[in-house]
């Protein structure tokens, strides 16, 4: 199910004095299975961006196909939004059932799943997201901490098999190891076959999972490309603001003083291994 | 969707009107509401309007936007205007067809007359709030209210619960707007389905927003207290209002309106 933007433009408040477009003329095609990360600064139009991805915006100008379903057409937005799981920033402020099996359900419930099948599907998702079900579904969201929140609110994503994920932001505010876990858990989900779109301000966690990077830039596409591509171009990003992984950087300076590292050097285990490589064979 | 609600009207823009002493355009706004109630025929409106026109100029504001004010209101003013159209019975009667007739001129005037009272209240109201941001309002209310003090009236803490809760509205809104969004990817739906339905779907709306009204409250009353604040005792302030030259022309000039209008209108 490849998601189709065409030359999306959103613009708020259109016609009044405060009117901004947040989103112009962006045309990019999330392949089936890929884990696409977005970056850009803050108010470069991700958010925006990703929100037309399930129809919760509609395009200014421009169209949005999700697996060839126009997402203008509101008939099919609840199929739509169940196939498109998206998880927001911060999504733990997003739990208000008494039990947390209750909240895990509350979306397969809203999107028409039959009620059989509902209890497996939360079951599933709870265990997916390391919270065993018999432990957790009778217990209170609001009495489990910030990382266990919010693996709560992913599985209520999770609770419809969505084919497709989109995380804005899943790592904020999160310590390590709550980073840790959520990363790995959306790097399980991939590898199973979601097709993942992440929103994320931190180069490494990208340069860690992405297949491709999009770049914004002032709500414009700014590139497009594999990782290695992307982040073998760090003076292009750091114009608009923005980072390198630090293993990018790294390698961006050897090379400067004359040492040939390759362009697919990005991530840190890559770098060790090339530098451990070399320093074997000097 | 939560976008289009604007409950704080201000108009941001550099003008003489905005840089008056929020005192000065809250009494005068106060005077023009009392000044509404003594129109007696229509010359009085017409100086309300040209008043009005004329601080819509002088403050840049788009006569539009005063009107868009008036908006919300115009189910009232319509009912207040077929309520006294219609079940006026004095005066002469308007005879449509033979000796029928649906309404008398007394009533066509009284109708006409009552909508425009109404209109220029919400409109004269609106336009202080259009030409002074919240914020400079509380403080102006707090400054004429602190005689108050005298009979134990809390003038201080109501015009910080005041700024407070004003302060808050965008924020919530946003909030609003964001547990939405995120609710309506789980597939809520806060836009169809019937009253009980709708009620019930505002569930997941409202307590996230509540929990997160509380921790704001929360947050804020401990950032409060850290920098030591403890009431207006004593508190010194970094803008001192200050009556101007442009307060007091313009204070002139609502006192000659009020003078014209009484005598006139």
């Amino acid at each position: 199910m490849p998601i189709v933007l065409e030359k999306l433009t959103h613009t708020y408040l259109a016609g009044s004095t405060m009117q901004a477009t947040a989103v112009s003329e962006v045309s990019l095609t999330v392949e089936d299975g890929e884990f696409l990360g977005i970056i850009g600064h803050t108010g470069s139009g991700k958010s925006t961006l990703i929100q037309h991805m399930n129809g919760l915006l509609q395009p200014s100008s421009g169209r949005v196909t999700v697996n060839g379903i126009d997402l203008a057409d509101k008939s099919t937005r609840r199929e739509v939004r169940r196939q498109v799981g998206m998880l927001f920033q911060y999504p733990e402020y997003q739990l208000f059932e008494e039990t947390i099996a209750r909240d895990v359900a509350f979306a397969p419930k809203n999107l028409g799943v039959p009620e059989a099948e509902i209890e497996p599907l939360v079951r599933a998702a709870l265990e997916k997201v390391g919270l065993p079900y018999e432990e957790y579904a009778e217990k209170s969201p609001f009495e489990l901490s910030g990382g266990q929140k919010r693996r709560v609110a992913l599985a209520g994503i999770l609770a419809t098999a969505p084919k497709i994920l989109i995380l804005d932001e899943p790592m904020a505010g999160l310590d390590p190891r709550g980073r840790e876990e959520i990363l790995s858990l959306i790097k399980q989900l991939n590898r199973e076959g979601t097709t993942i779109v992440m929103v994320s301000h931190s180069m490494d966690d990208i340069a860690r999972l992405a297949d491709r990077v999009a770049v914004m830039s002032d709500g414009r596409l700014k590139m497009i490309g594999r990782v290695q591509e992307v982040f073998s171009r760090p003076e292009e990003l750091m114009e608009i603001g923005l980072d390198v992984p630090q293993a990018a950087k790294i390698a961006a300076r050897l090379r400067a003083k004359g040492l040939a590292v390759p362009m697919e050097v990005f991530r840190i285990d890559q770098l060790r291994e090339f530098l451990m490589n070399r320093w074997k064979n000097a | 969707m939560l976008k289009n609600i604007t409950l704080g009207q201000y108009y941001p823009a550099d003008s003489v009107v905005h840089r008056l002493d929020p005192r000065a355009k809250i009494v005068i706004a106060l005077a023009y509401i009392v000044l509404v109630f003594f129109v007696s025929n229509y010359w009085g409106y017409l100086f309300l309007t040209a008043a009005l026109l004329g601080a819509s100029y002088l403050a840049k504001v788009p006569v539009k936007y005063l009107l868009r004010t008036l908006k919300p209101l115009r189910f009232i003013l319509i009912f207040t205007f077929v309520l006294n159209i219609f079940f006026t019975r004095t005066g002469t009667p308007i005879y449509l067809w033979r000796d029928f007739y649906l309404f008398t001129n007394e009533g066509v005037h009284r109708a006409l007359f009552m909508a425009l009272r109404m209109g220029f209240l919400v409109a004269g109201s609106s336009m202080l709030m259009l030409v002074t941001s919240p914020i400079t309002l509380t403080d102006g209310l707090e400054r004429l209210m602190s005689p108050l003090r005298v009979i134990k009236f809390p003038a201080h803490e109501l015009a910080m619960m005041m700024s407070i809760a004003l302060r808050f509205i965008p924020t919530l809104t946003d909030e609003a707007d964001k547990i939405m969004k995120a609710q309506m990817a789980r597939g809520a739906d806060f836009e169809s389905g019937k009253l009980l339905q709708r009620a019930k779907a505002m569930i997941p709306l409202l307590v996230p927003l509540f929990v997160s009204a509380f921790r704001r409250a929360d947050e804020l009353a401990m950032a409060m207290e850290s920098r030591c604040y403890h009431g207006g005792e004593g508190r010194t302030r970094m803008r001192v209002l200050k009556l101007g030259r442009n307060d007091l022309i313009a204070l002139a000039a609502m006192a000659a309106l009020f003078a014209v209008t009484v005598l006139w209108g």
